[in-house]
């Protein structure tokens, strides 16, 4: 197993690279403070990567949520007491005890016996909010549905940190997706300018990659709008079959119990 | 994205998270931070002032202060190497004001509000608002119920600065 490493992707822009999930967390520094985006699946790799931060920095920090996946959530305990950010209905969810996290940690591999008790974000942006970290400032925002409701994402200069809206290595997560509108959503962050952009898991890509995955993201959406058959949907899906299943089973979900199912069908 | 309204911008009470080197956490088990730790003593804090805890933070010194509704809390404070704050509202009391506000504001984004949230330093939920946006009456109405640990904070810059800046 390769150790975790730092990789610099601008002035004062770091990416953790992680071994387990291939996850990608990151940390902004300014002159007075530092940002952490996103803190590992569990407490003690949370504790980890404060360690691993606290060889960069010594400065105060403060923590932004992706979104409420157990992988990128449950180290938060390591970096308290400390503001925590994050998009209102991902703080709902972690309100709510974690045990939706541990059966998504379970269904990874996890052995833990009890749920982790996630740490509530105590600091919620809805749509956009900006943190001056001392002659660095930060972009938090919520683009709009895709890998999840919740998901943030955060600007650093250049660097995009897009959590799972966009993904290295492996496709796209559709479990809590909303497959329809996940391209518009990529759409806005490719508006926002960055050059660099960051993954929730893989290595950092730049804007043709994301561009790529918008496009097949679209090809996916526009097969489960239009198809008749999801036997169909696969043959004809640029994902995998599991993914496109999955992608599909929420996409009829969302029509079906969407208050517009025809102007949906009818849009992008 | 939504719209191109101006970012309201919450307060990021940053605060130092002291030291952090050096205790590798044990993989197997994972009581998370190492002993010590200012995330250690706020949460050993939290379990022995219960439901007079307010909350903790690391001033700008390094030194852990711990928050309590209770005077008399003070004493446990120190004995775990925290400075004790007396304060009015618990933790436990400003998660719910929030929760209460997170849900009267629901689900989509308002131009009006895009941020609040506890700020333990102040010992009450934020709110920040843009300056020149009307004021949900929802929000008004919790703010009015919540009397000083809800504050509605007018901000005109889409930048908030670092507390002591």
């Amino acid at each position: 197993m390769t150790a975790d490493r730092w990789v610099e992707v601008g002035d004062g822009v770091l990416v953790r690279r992680h071994a387990e999930l291939d996850l990608s967390t990151g940390l902004v520094v300014g002159e007075r403070g530092a940002l952490v985006v996103d803190t590992r699946g569990d407490p003690a790799q949370g504790s980890a990567l404060a360690e691993a931060v606290r060889e960069v920095t010594a400065l105060p920090w403060a923590v932004v949520l992706t979104h409420a996946h157990f992988d990128h959530c449950l180290g938060t305990a390591a970096f308290l007491p400390t503001p925590v950010w994050a998009h209102p209905a991902c703080r709902d969810d972690l309100a709510r005890g974690g045990a939706a996290q541990h059966a998504e940690a379970v269904a990874h591999g996890s052995t833990r016996p009890v749920p982790v008790r996630p740490v509530v974000p105590d600091r919620v942006v809805a749509d956009r909010a900006e943190l001056d970290l001392g002659r660095r400032r930060v972009l938090l925002l919520h683009p709009g549905a895709g890998h999840t409701d919740a998901d943030l994402v955060v600007v650093a200069g250049d660097v995009l940190f897009a959590g799972d809206l966009v993904e290295q290595g492996a496709p796209p997560a559709f479990d809590d997706a909303f497959p329809l509108q996940w391209p518009a959503t990529v759409t806005a962050l490719l508006a926002l300018g960055a050059t660099t952009v960051v993954p929730g898991h893989g290595e950092p890509v730049d804007t043709a990659f994301v561009e790529a995955q918008r496009d097949a993201l679209a090809a996916l959406a526009a097969l489960c709008r239009d198809c008749d058959s999801a036997a169909e949907v696969v043959a004809r899906s640029p994902f995998d079959e599991v993914t496109t299943l999955t992608a599909l089973a929420r996409a009829t979900r969302r029509a079906a119990g969407s208050v517009l199912p025809t102007r949906q069908r009818g849009r992008l | 994205m939504h719209r191109a309204i101006v970012g309201l911008l919450a307060v990021a009470a940053m605060v130092a998270a002291g030291c952090g080197a050096g205790d590798q956490a044990d993989a197997t088990s994972d009581p998370a931070p190492a002993a010590g730790t200012p995330a250690d003593v706020v949460a050993a804090a939290e379990q022995r002032l219960g439901d007079s805890f307010a909350g903790g933070f690391v001033d700008r010194s390094g030194g852990v202060v711990v928050l309590t509704t209770d005077p008399a809390a003070a004493e446990q404070v120190r004995s775990l190497g925290a400075t004790p704050k007396v304060v009015e509202h618990s933790r436990a009391e400003l998660d719910d004001w929030q929760a209460r506000i997170g849900a009267a504001l629901g689900p989509e984004p308002s131009s009006a509000v895009t941020t609040w949230g506890v700020d333990v330093e102040r010992n009450a939920v934020v709110v920040h608002v843009l300056v020149g946006q009307p004021v949900p009456p929802q929000l008004q109405q919790i703010a009015d119920d919540a009397g000083d640990a809800v504050r509605l904070a007018e901000v005109q810059s889409p930048v908030v600065p670092l507390p002591g800046s």
